[in-house]
């Protein structure tokens, strides 16, 4: 069987989209992942509700730039 | 429900939900990390792919991971927290030591009154479950020298809190099977406690016969069945509660380490002491006494924090922070304390139980089962060496005093 380039340039845009989806997928597990932000050691816990309240914004743009990697294939 | 666990020869304080949150971080710092490099391995280029999908998924990179390396630092900064937690606690505590030793036990009983008035004008009258309640009996406890007023209560008329010799006696037919297997953590140690009722008996006695030959012992004590400040029948009386904290030879103490003789334990034979409450001073007595090869001791809302339990056994403590009772045997040395502590609020006073009631206590030790706190799962672990898997030969023993 033949390949032809324009074949290749399909398969690699469907391998690519399919990573990028199953990277996507892989952010809503880090969603499920991120800690309770409940007020558990006291003074500290507005401190590290901040942190995890951070850590949830880079996951959010990175889903958001997966998003736009795969709309933009 | 959070159980905290503190000391154990740490100085580290830790809890469920920071276990939890530690965990969770690793996990997603992982996770990250592998959708990072997922990303990469596709190895996309402008010319290939599109400069637009270059540009995002490498923005996506990038974003995944700062939160793997921020997961990363977030969970070893979470231990740190946990340590400055444990000595915030501890300094709290020692400044609250430091202000009943000088300002001495008027100040503390003022506030005492104070949190006792609080109590009775809330809806309901008082439930004594206040930890200020609870934190200033402890002061009260550690600014007044308990021996002494023993030994001035024992000069007043009418026999009040006056020792007695005591005796025991097995008791058969009580429905407890005479073999059992070895328990498998704390819940079963806490099951196997006596009930403190009146007539009873107030000790259970387990011997496992090692395959080397060597026999170690269980032992578990009721907690305090009778309240009158003057000495009846049952030395699990109010008279060895203050014997007993005030560091004297306590009837139920004495009882218990003939109930082991008559169950044909030898001096230097190890045995793994088990109480609730006054049952706690018990156990706290038998692994104190130098008699006694001790492992392992385990006491469930017991007075005895004060006690100076020797550096080679695990002196695993577990307290309900709104029990008066624990309070009572004052403050342990406030920087280094050996005792596995473990604490929480009394589950099951919504539905009407007291803080200090074994049911409660029962619970707490179903958590400390399903916890994978180290520190806990080792002391599991030391119990099930300890039996050697091995079938317990069961029984049970009633102490009573007797006229001096």
């Amino acid at each position: 069987m033949t390949i032809s380039s324009s074949d290749e340039a399909q398969l690699r845009h469907s391998t690519v989209r399919t990573a990028l989806q199953s990277a996507e997928a892989s952010c809503w597990g880090l969603y499920l992942l991120l800690p309770d932000e409940q007020p558990w050691h006291g003074l500290a816990s507005g401190a590290f509700r901040l942190r995890v309240a951070a850590l949830r914004e880079r996951v959010d743009a990175a889903s958001a730039a997966l998003n736009a990697a795969e709309a933009a294939l | 429900m959070t159980i905290e666990v503190s000391g154990g020869g740490s100085v580290a304080v830790t809890t469920e939900a920071m276990l939890d949150a530690q965990r969770e971080l690793a996990g997603l710092a992982a996770q990250a990390g592998d959708v990072c490099a997922r990303l990469a391995e596709l190895g996309l280029t402008p010319w290939g792919d599109g400069l637009d999908v270059v540009v995002f998924a490498e923005r996506a990179r990038f974003e995944l991971g700062r939160a793997e390396s921020e997961a990363q630092r977030l969970g070893t900064e979470l231990a740190f927290a946990a340590d400055a937690y444990g000595a915030a606690e501890r300094v709290a505590l020692a400044k609250q030591q430091l202000l009943a030793g000088v300002l001495g036990p008027g100040l503390i009983l003022g506030q005492l009154a104070a949190i006792a008035a609080a109590d009775a004008a809330r809806p309901g009258g008082a439930d004594f479950a206040d930890p200020a309640l609870v934190a200033a009996l402890r002061a009260l406890a550690d600014s007044l020298d308990l021996p002494v007023l023993l030994a001035a209560a024992q000069r007043l008329p009418g026999g009040e809190l006056e020792e007695t010799p005591v005796t025991v006696e097995q008791v058969v037919g009580t429905g407890i099977s005479d073999s059992a297997a070895g328990p498998r953590g704390f819940s079963d140690l806490a099951k196997r406690i006596p009930p403190a009722a009146e007539g009873e008996p107030q000790l259970r006695v387990e011997r496992y016969d090692l395959p080397d030959g060597e026999r170690h012992w269980i032992i578990y004590s009721a907690g305090t069945a009778d309240w009158g400040a003057t000495p009846g029948d049952d030395p699990w009386d109010l008279t060895s509660d203050v014997v007993g904290v005030a560091g004297g030879s306590a009837g139920s103490t004495r009882a218990a380490m003939l109930a082991l003789q008559a169950a044909g334990w030898k001096p230097g034979e190890p045995v793994v002491p088990v109480g609730h409450s006054q049952g706690g001073i018990v156990a706290t007595a038998i692994a104190t006494s130098g008699l006694t090869a001790t492992p392992l001791l385990v006491t469930f809302g017991s007075p005895t924090a004060g006690v100076r339990v020797p550096s080679g056994v695990t002196d695993v403590a577990v307290e309900h922070t709104d029990d008066v009772v624990p309070a009572l045997g004052g403050s342990p040395r406030p920087l280094v304390d050996p005792r596995l502590l473990v604490r929480e609020a009394a589950p099951g006073t919504a539905q009407g139980a007291s803080p200090h009631a074994m049911s409660g206590y029962r619970q707490t030790a179903a958590e400390m089962d399903a916890s994978s706190d180290d520190r806990l799962v080792d002391a599991r672990s030391e119990l099930t060496a300890f039996t050697g898997d091995q079938k317990a030969t069961v029984t049970m023993w009633r102490g009573e005093r007797v006229d001096g």
